[in-house]
């Protein structure tokens, strides 16, 4: 048995610079999740599909929403675009993920995931460790959707 | 499915947390934070709200 969900893409147009001088639609993969560990949820937020992360990445006020302790936090070093060197703490959660009305949970996947002080898009990546390793992704930018696809359920 | 664009919704709220209402027609709470906006958006809607950060207007991304 398998399950395809489709979710639309979200459009935000640009401001103009030098190289970009009209308006252009800049195209994103979000997604609505929240995050869980034990009895502690986040709120509902949409956090990027980003192939470009190796690993589950989310915004620190995230942590707290979970009653994780920086101290209990396992520490690594993440690097981005530009060289920046940022300080994650991991820890054991869980992404669930909704459906495009954002109504009902679709899959409840384990990950061990990084929370940073710094700015995400969306506030929250979903990367290769622990979400492209558990989902096919099919981006169809042409008809203005993208599906996940999870085998076994 | 069409792309759903949020410019419009959106383009006051650059780099900062909202709480949108979950068919993405309102903003019912901004800030800087994840706790201010939940704060403000319990003030001011009754439902469950989805939060979202803004991206630049300004900059793309690169991940």
């Amino acid at each position: 048995m398998s399950l395809k969900i489709q979710y639309s893409f979200i459009e935000l147009e640009s401001k103009p610079d030098e190289a970009f001088p009209q308006k252009i639609k800049r195209t994103y993969p979000f997604i609505p999740i929240r995050l869980s560990c034990n009895d502690y949820f986040t709120p509902k937020f949409f956090a990027l599909v980003d192939s470009g992360s190796t690993n589950c990445l989310f915004e620190d006020g995230f942590r707290s929403c979970l009653n994780l302790k920086i101290e209990d936090g396992k520490k690594s070093m993440i690097t981005g675009i530009g060289g920046a060197t940022v300080t994650h703490y991991f820890y054991h959660i869980n992404i669930e993920i909704f459906d495009s009305q954002i109504l009902k949970v679709v899959h409840k996947i384990p990950v061990y995931a990084g929370f940073s002080e710094g700015k995400l898009a969306g506030g929250g990546l979903l990367g290769m460790d622990g979400f492209f390793n558990t989902f096919q992704v099919t981006f169809n930018l042409f008809k203005g959707f993208f599906e996940l696809y999870k085998r076994g359920l | 499915m069409k792309k759903l664009n949020l410019t419009k919704l959106l383009e006051a709220y650059e780099d900062k947390w909202v709480a949108l209402t979950p068919d993405k027609s309102k903003v019912v709470g901004s800030g800087y934070t994840v706790s201010e906006v939940l704060e403000k958006s319990k003030k001011n809607y009754c439902g469950t709200p989805i939060f979202f950060r803004v991206p630049s207007f300004k900059k793309g991304y690169a991940g």
